[in-house]
């Protein structure tokens, strides 16, 4: 078996490379982790958290192309796992003007909310179908890729995402 | 039915995102239009777009800019230190452990093949047999409580010399030496025991020089030291030992302060190992009694036992060889045997009781 030895030089090459999927990802990243989540702090800490695997991947096989695909996929398996570790209890408040409050300001608009407050009422799997595909803008078939499932199963996910995402948007309150 | 519905529903989410052909298109129209249920949950076409556009413009909406450049820099920099680090000290172990080995290999690799019931050898054109006497181990008051697991006892041995003989002559006859060692007065030479008085002034001429005959006293005939393994340092022996027989003058000094003074301490590894061997040696001494030069004419086996030899032999000070009333250069030679035992009392060698007669006196 072929033995890859980290140099000086594959370290700093790794941390090249992070640093340039750092600039170019981290905003769209950020905010896909965070609709995940549903909060902005441990959207952070995830999104750094996926970065600095990108770098221990590359330190390891400095070869490896690392795509935009690989850091979804991490990102997506951590927020998961993030929210079943935390045995998060999610629910619609209320009281939408105390929660509109805690926003942010791009946060207020009324498709964001809408969008959040069925993203809170989704599965995990449903909820990663619909941001990879209609969020992050991976078709079906990339998304399944990601998600290790069908095509057809993402477009099911996303059809029963549309159905709480609209009975949410036809919610009075 | 339900695989009907899975497919409408995977249409469905075509539609929504835009990815649906205009054949899946009609399949999904042609349904609903059979399909009130369908339609009240999953709605139209235009319904499926609208509810996606949601999605879309939550996203534009979204003026975040998160920055996690100087994060993710810092804690690549702490690992890739942290590497270094590793790498520092998994050197430094390298090095330490390579050069333990290295004294370890060097210090106790075993010269030759060695027989512990070898009695006698031959240096130039003399045989130096030695006798290995049964005497006292002296058992430190401390073991009578806890018994030591592991001793070293060292054993001084009576050395004698003869010309070379034929080797089966000499083999008899040192077997003989063996059986019945002599013992002469040179072993008078323990300071406690002043045997010697001056003749008396009174003018009583019969009065013999020599009072308490024998004039000599054996204290311990043969030399056994014993130490907790632990304690090496500490390492005593009340050696006598002892040159006679008819070519005493092969060793022409005697050691200041008796026997005794050449006191040999092997080091740890020595215990650690279980050396054990007899190493026989030359001291030449000079006019004045010093020491000048050390040579190992029996090898014990061991690098250790020979240099602890070795340099207690040139610790010591020496009387030097007389001869025509002025004083010259001599030879000292000596051997010491190195046994490691579990235990004192086993193989018969007996605990030190005061007062213990002399095993060969």
């Amino acid at each position: 078996m072929e033995q890859v030895y980290l140099t000086a030089t594959d370290a700093h090459l790794a941390q090249a490379r992070v640093e340039e999927l750092v600039r170019e990802h981290q905003t769209k990243l950020a905010r896909y982790v965070r609709r995940m989540v549903g909060d902005a702090d441990i959207a952070l800490d995830i999104a750094q958290d996926v970065f600095f695997a990108a770098y221990r991947t590359l330190s390891a096989d400095p070869a490896r192309p690392l795509t935009a695909g690989w850091l979804y996929k991490t990102a997506t398996n951590t927020a998961i796992s993030h929210l079943r570790r935390k045995k998060i209890v999610r629910f619609l408040p209320l009281d939408r003007d105390a929660d509109l409050r805690s926003l942010r300001i791009d946060e207020r608009s009324a498709a964001s909310i809408d969008l959040q407050a069925a993203m809170s009422r989704l599965p995990s799997d449903q909820a990663a179908a619909v941001m990879l595909t209609s969020y992050a803008g991976y078709s079906s078939q990339e998304a399944a890729a990601v998600l290790g499932t069908t095509a057809d199963a993402v477009r099911q996910r996303v059809c029963r995402a549309m159905r709480t995402l609209r009975a949410v948007m036809a919610d009075p309150r | 039915m339900n695989r009907i519905h899975d497919r409408i529903e995977s249409l469905a989410g075509a539609i929504a995102l835009g990815e649906a052909t205009d054949a899946e298109r009609l399949e999904y129209r042609e349904h609903l239009s059979s399909c009130s249920s369908c339609l009240q949950s999953l709605g139209g076409e235009h319904e499926l777009e609208r509810t996606a556009s949601v999605v879309a413009d939550a996203r534009e909406s979204e003026t975040w800019q998160p920055d996690l450049g100087n994060v993710v820099a810092a804690r690549m920099r702490r690992r890739a230190q942290k590497w270094q680090y590793g790498f520092g000290i998994a050197g430094l172990c390298v090095a330490v452990s390579l050069g333990v080995h290295a004294v370890f290999a060097t210090g106790v690799t075993p010269l030759e093949m060695r027989s512990d019931t070898q009695t006698f050898f031959d240096v130039g054109t003399t045989r130096i047999v030695l006798e290995q006497r049964g005497g006292t181990a002296k058992a430190p008051a401390a073991q009578t409580a806890s018994t030591p697991q592991r001793q070293l006892v060292v054993m001084h041995n009576v050395v004698s010399m003869q010309r070379a003989p034929v080797a089966a002559a000499a083999r008899h006859e040192a077997s003989a030496t063996i059986a019945e060692p002599r013992q002469i007065a040179s072993v008078t030479v323990h300071p406690q025991a002043p045997a010697v008085v001056k003749p008396q002034t009174s003018g009583a001429a019969a009065k013999p020089l020599v009072q308490n005959a024998p004039a000599w006293r054996t204290v311990a005939t043969t030399t056994l030291t014993s130490q907790v393994e632990t304690a090496p340092q500490t390492l005593t022996h009340n050696a006598e030992s002892i040159s006679f027989g008819p070519l005493r003058h092969d060793r022409d000094t005697s050691v200041v302060g008796g026997d005794t003074a050449i006191n040999p301490q092997p080091p740890m590894i020595a215990y650690d190992e279980g050396a054990s061997g007899t190493s026989a040696f030359e001291v030449l001494v000079d006019e004045h009694g010093s020491p000048t030069k050390c040579v190992i004419t029996k090898s014990s086996g061991y690098l250790v036992l020979d240099n602890a030899v070795c340099k207690a032999a040139m610790a010591a000070k020496y009387l030097p060889k007389v001869q025509d009333g002025r004083a010259v250069a001599g030879v000292y030679r000596d051997a010491f045997t190195f046994r490691m035992q579990d235990n004192p009392s086993i193989e018969g060698i007996p605990h030190d009781v005061p007062g213990a007669k002399p095993h060969n006196g």
